[in-house]
């Protein structure tokens, strides 16, 4: 039903595309390099990433209070994973890494947004759109990680992702498709976040594959 | 024909009714069997739609998160079992009654039933249908979709099911009292109808019977009170009571009416009796008066004769007799009844009167086709009765013809008839005919049938008058 609601917010939405953007630009330098698939499952390589993304998170400087914010959290995380990873629960340290990796790019789409770094083209009005409306549902979702995640759960979270989808559709609606691109991301992000909190509460797998 | 439709018309309508009834129940029964199967159909074909609609919300909500990111699909099933249940559950919210989720490595995965009453302890697949929801996943893996439909006692449940790369997706509905119509609903429904059909038959037979019971229960006492107006109807406890109830109150009323005149006519036969008596004694008083005059003349003039007394004497006789007749009408002695033939009584009628008809000139003839005829009478009262008419009959006739006696004997009574050929009794003579004291003869006393019949009617008979074609026919009726 929800979803039918939004389809017919979705027309309301979609705007005459512009012309087109520039070229994608390369990769920013910060950005992590792409995974395998999969969870990881060695020790050292999980260091490595933990490193990464701290160092990442630690680039807040001038940061207003909801970069903070979001930095703050995925520090929270970060140690999280360095202590499943030290209590030798490789599946729950890779998740908590995977979450603290989200606010990470949450904090470069922030970025993107105030021109503190480059980021990419925006895509066409349309990709934006389904983008957006993908998003909604996966806002419906992050509910329900919520209430997977042992308590103390982290309620702010699920609001972050409102606030961003809330910014995302403003921007949208000021035709400003950086603005509404980058946020859009960031809701996500935040839902890909309590995804990999929410998993990581599930029992260790069985078996040596995690070891 | 038509006497016959308007005599039994009630049944009639009533047997109408009856088919009636038993039409309506059976037309129900079909239309409601087929109304029950297109609606079952209706409900399939309902349900198989928001199943589909499911099954691809699902499909694509799947795709969205697969490509999303590269690495989910070699998560651990746990962890991806966890996003698809909120996909599930964030999906088949949208679809009341619907349950559902995921297939993959011979595994459920993500499955929900968010509109379940106790969504939040529906973690895992029904176990009841969980063969046949596998049954029908291998079915989709291998065709593409898979569909069955289970039939319960008094459930029906759809499941369909589609392949999506190497999972499916899977949904299902529990349809309620939808079951097969041969089942608990349709069974129930017919019961119900077959009953009513049999309550509103009974009914009517029921009605109909009584209808008929009470109208005969009413004519029979009609009858009943068409011979003895004292009769009571019985009074039923229903409408037909109500009819018994004014018919008995009517009958009171009318014996209340009859009371009245009957008063009134004692009143009118006490004063004409009255008249009567006087008149009767007057007459000889007077006529004792006068001789008593002639006598003293008589005496006087020393002519005195021997017939003036006996005038005095026949009228003290004749007053003498009216108070004997008086009272022999007032007192009148009960009946020694006993069988005996009649035959013999009417030749000793006509032995003692035939001397009188001869000096009148009537002949006197009796005619019986079976002389054998026995009743129950108090013989000397039956001849009084008898004389009393053959006397009645020379008198009217007297030198003009015949008296006939004729005893014609039937099933369960005998009748005596005395026939003259006198003039007869004019209208209002034959109604006062049985009166006390009435008399169409110059010196008539008028008690001779009023006392013939108060006879009669004492022996279980009865005394009337049958007007003829010149002359009058009395008529004493006895049982046998």
């Amino acid at each position: 039903m929800l979803l039918c609601a939004f389809a017919g917010i979705v027309p309301m939405l979609a705007v005459p595309q512009g012309p087109p953007g520039p070229p994608h630009p390369p990769p920013p330098p910060n950005a992590a390099p792409p995974a395998p698939p999969g969870p990881e499952r060695d020790p050292r390589r999980l260091q490595q990433r933990i490193a990464d993304v701290r160092k990442g998170l630690n680039q807040v400087d001038n940061a207003d209070s909801m970069q903070r914010e979001i930095a703050s959290f995925g520090m929270n995380y970060l140690e999280r994973s360095e202590l499943e990873l030290k209590h030798g629960q490789l599946f729950a340290a890779d998740r908590f890494l995977g979450a603290a990796d989200a606010f990470r790019h949450v904090l470069d789409h922030l970025n993107h947004i105030l021109g503190r770094a480059k980021g990419p083209p925006p895509p066409p009005p349309q990709a934006i759109s389904d983008h957006l409306r993908q998003v909604y549902f996966r806002l419906r979702l992050s509910d329900f990680f919520l209430q997977q995640i042992p308590n103390p759960k982290p309620e702010r979270l699920s609001a972050l992702a409102s606030h961003f989808y809330q910014l995302a559709l403003q921007a949208y609606q000021a035709r400003n498709w950086v603005a509404a691109d980058e946020y859009t991301k960031s809701a996500d992000d935040i839902t890909h976040a309590l995804e990999n909190i929410a998993q990581a509460a599930i029992p260790e797998p069985s078996g040596q594959r995690w070891r | 024909m038509r006497a016959l439709l308007q005599k039994r018309r009630l049944q009639l309508q009533l047997l109408s009714a009856f088919l009636a009834v038993a039409c309506v129940a059976a037309s129900s029964v079909l239309v409601i069997s087929d109304a029950i199967r297109h609606a079952q159909g209706f409900v399939l074909a309902d349900a198989n739609r928001a199943l589909q609609s499911a099954i691809a919300d699902l499909k694509e909500q799947y795709q969205e998160r697969s490509s999303q990111d590269s690495s989910w699909s070699s998560l651990p099933l746990g962890a991806r079992d966890l996003s698809l249940r909120a996909i599930s559950q964030a999906v088949l919210s949208s679809y009341p009654g619907v349950e559902g989720g995921y297939w993959s490595a011979s595994t459920f995965l993500g499955y929900s039933f968010p509109t379940h009453d106790e969504a939040a302890h529906k973690t895992d697949v029904p176990a009841a249908e969980r063969g046949a929801i596998e049954s029908v996943i291998k079915q989709a893996l291998a065709r593409g979709t898979g569909q069955q439909v289970l039939r319960g006692k008094t459930d029906l449940v759809v499941i369909r099911a589609a392949r999506q790369g190497g999972i499916a997706v899977w949904a299902m509905k529990r349809l309620p009292g939808q079951a097969e119509p041969g089942a608990w609903r349709r069974s129930v429904l017919l019961a119900v109808l077959i009953t009513a059909a049999l309550i509103g038959a009974a009914g009517v037979l029921g009605t109909s019977m009584q209808l008929h019971r009470g109208i005969a229960e009413i004519t029979q006492g009609l009858s009943a009170l068409k011979a003895d107006f004292g009769h009571g109807l019985s009074e039923r406890k229903d409408e037909l009571g109500e009819i018994s109830r004014a018919i008995n109150e009517m009958a009171a009323v009318r014996r209340k009416l009859e009371a009245e005149l009957r008063r009134e006519d004692r009143l009118r036969t006490t004063g004409r009796l009255v008249a009567s008596i006087a008149h009767e004694i007057r007459n000889p008083l007077n006529s004792i008066r006068l001789c008593m005059q002639l006598l003293e003349q008589r005496l006087e003039k020393n002519t005195l004769r021997r017939e003036d007394f006996r005038l005095v004497r026949d009228e003290v006789d004749r007053m003498n007799q009216l108070l004997a007749d008086l009272l022999a009408f007032q007192q009148g002695r009960p009946p020694q009844m006993r069988p005996q033939r009649i035959y013999p009584l009417l030749e000793r009628c006509v032995q003692l009167t035939q001397h009188q008809a001869e000096r009148r000139g009537v002949q006197l003839l009796l005619e019986a086709n079976q002389s054998e005829v026995q009743a129950s009478v108090d013989d000397r009262q039956f001849m009084q009765v008898v004389m009393n008419l053959v006397l009645n009959a020379i008198e009217a006739t007297e030198g003009r013809g015949k008296v006939v006696i004729r005893m014609r004997p039937d099933s369960d009574s005998v009748a005596v008839e005395v026939s003259d050929e006198g003039p007869g009794l004019t209208a209002e003579q034959q109604e006062h005919l049985f009166e006390p004291f009435y008399t169409t003869k110059a010196n008539g006393v008028g008690l001779g049938l009023a006392v013939s019949r108060e006879l009669m009617q004492s022996m279980g008979g009865q005394l009337s008058y049958r007007p003829g074609e010149g002359g009058a026919t009395f008529v004493v009726e006895l049982p046998t």
